[in-house]
């Protein structure tokens, strides 16, 4: 598995598109082959998580982004999360249909992911899924997330910038959203500026940022498009591309270096306790059904739980040899 | 349970407008935990041969109700292999007459599904024919 596995990344350095689907696919099952993966990225890519109410164009943005980009000569990686049914288990991922125009360029890779946990990032192997496409070597990597987006979303957590993609039409939602991502957003996109209530929308924002922000300078900028008739995505890709180029002119700072590598850890433990406990605990209710004895059962359901981390730790250990 | 969920990809090749039974079945694979990929109408077998390769998926699903099925398929299977994906269980289902099913099987298709075939039907056949084993890179 190892061996094949190191044949497989040096294909993906080679820039062997099927590889790459396939070791995405080897990843997402076999958590362990990420663990050396994740710390020694190199971030050759500027990670941009795109977050925005359901239906507010995201995919469609993404689409037209990708277009955008090619004509510039820039790679890009699309991964586009979307929730399962959490009665099978099972997903129907449906944006890639929003980016067909792009989706086959041979400089954009778009691969549909079904977000498996309630952070929306699909799977704990993010941090090494983000450094499988570096290695590959794309420019940009875009994350569509599921839903809102909220403050504690990994996709958030492990991208170099946010956007957000806001919508006429919300009404008081950019309240409920103030306390998340708002802050957290790089550059916000105010889509579907055909429909009445945009200008309101970016009033609004703009009058929430003068309120927030330390200075002028810091308040993100805020964007209109039409991003089913391509309009004002060209200004988006300016700006995102002069946000990678000033990234690249003065280099990712050591401090926040660091900070990623924490955070990319953060994620992986999280989600991995997160997975560990959802599975036992399925498995204790599905024999759990008429039996009168909870305190027991609760109990054993504590020591086997320390068996499995036990298992888990052990792994870790032989791993670090 | 099995040890990762199907990949499927419900593709519609060819200029047919014909969506009710694509999406009945995403659908029903979804709540038989596959993860379904769907496409939309009117894609080329080219555009659905890269789709599979870069979604991974271990299925094509094929749906076709123009009456061009003894044209498309052979395109979408040469494409699939050409990528390097004709290892993918290949099936087709919408209006196929019954005296062309021998020559989509020569061509590599596994099975296919006419109206009338029971969700449950099509589910169980997946399951039986996807390995539950992580494939070879
Ligand atoms: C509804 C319908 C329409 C609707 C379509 C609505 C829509 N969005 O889907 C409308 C009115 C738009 C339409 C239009 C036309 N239609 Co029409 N339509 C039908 C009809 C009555 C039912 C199709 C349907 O939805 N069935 C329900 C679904 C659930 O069943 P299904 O698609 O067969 O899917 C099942 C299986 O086949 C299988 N399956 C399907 N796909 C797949 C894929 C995989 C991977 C698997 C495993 C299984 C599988 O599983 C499903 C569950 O059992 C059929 C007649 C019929 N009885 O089939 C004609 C029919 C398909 N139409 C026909 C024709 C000719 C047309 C038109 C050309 C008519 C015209 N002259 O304008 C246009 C063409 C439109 C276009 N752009 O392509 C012909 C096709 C003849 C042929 N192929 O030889 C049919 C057979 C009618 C006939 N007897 O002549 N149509
Ligand atoms: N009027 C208008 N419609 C748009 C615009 N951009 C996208 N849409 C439409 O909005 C709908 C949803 O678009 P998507 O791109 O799927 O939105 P999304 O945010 O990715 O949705 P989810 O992934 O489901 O959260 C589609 O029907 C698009 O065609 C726009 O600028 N104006
Ligand atoms: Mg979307």
């Amino acid at each position: 598995m190892v061996a094949q596995w190191d044949t497989l990344l040096e294909r993906v350095r080679l820039r062997d598109r099927s590889a790459l689907a396939r070791a995405i696919s080897l990843l997402e099952r076999n958590p362990e082959l990420g663990h050396d993966l994740d710390i020694e990225r190199s971030r050759q890519a500027l990670v941009v998580a795109v977050a925005g109410p359901p239906g507010a164009g995201k995919s469609t943005l993404l689409g037209a982004l990708a277009s955008e980009m090619t004509r510039r000569d820039a790679t890009v990686a699309i991964l586009a999360f979307d929730p399962i049914s959490p009665r099978s288990g099972g997903a129907i991922l449906g944006d890639r249909i929003r980016m067909l125009e792009s989706a086959h360029h041979p400089r954009v890779f778009v691969r549909s992911l079904a977000a498996r946990d309630p952070y929306g990032a699909g799977t704990p192997q993010l941090p090494a899924l983000l450094a499988l496409l570096d290695a590959y070597g794309f420019d940009f990597i875009f994350l569509e997330s599921v839903g809102a987006g909220q403050e504690a979303s990994p996709l958030v957590q492990v991208a170099d910038v946010v956007l957000l993609v806001l919508v006429p039409g919300l009404g008081d939602s950019i309240q409920t959203l103030k306390a998340g991502v708002l802050e957290l957003a790089d550059l916000v996109v105010v889509n579907k500026a055909d429909r009445p209530g945009a200008e309101d929308v970016v009033r609004d924002l703009s009058a929430y940022y003068r309120l927030i922000a330390e200075s002028p300078e810091s308040a993100p900028p805020i964007l209109r498009a039409i991003a089913s008739a391509g309009e004002g995505v060209t200004e988006i890709a300016e700006a995102l591309i002069e946000l990678r180029d000033r990234r690249a002119a003065t280099g990712v700072p050591e401090q926040h270096r660091e900070e990623q590598a924490a955070r990319s850890w953060e994620v992986r433990v999280r989600h991995r306790c997160y997975l560990l406990i959802t599975e036992l605990l399925n498995e204790f209710l599905a024999e759990a059904r008429g039996t009168g004895r909870w305190r027991a059962l609760e109990a054993r359901f504590y020591r086997e739980l320390a068996q499995r981390l036990q298992v888990l730790a052990e792994s870790m250990r032989a791993d670090s040899d | 349970m099995r040890r990762r969920p199907i990949r499927v990809l419900i593709a519609k090749p060819g200029l047919d407008g014909h969506d009710r039974g694509a999406k009945v079945l995403a659908r029903a694979l979804r709540d038989a935990g596959m993860e379904v990929i769907y496409t939309g109408l009117f894609q080329t077998p080219e555009s659905i041969a890269q789709t599979a390769v870069d979604e991974d998926v271990d299925v094509v699903g094929l749906s076709i109700l123009s009456g061009a099925h003894n044209q498309l398929v052979p395109e979408v299977i040469r494409a699939l292999r050409e990528h390097g994906k004709g290892e993918a269980l290949i099936l087709v289902g919408g209006i196929i007459p019954q005296d062309d099913i021998p020559f989509l099987k020569a061509q590599g298709v596994a099975e296919v599904f006419g109206p009338g075939t029971s969700l449950a039907e099509i589910v169980r056949y997946i399951e039986s024919h996807v390995p539950d084993v992580v494939p070879n890179g």
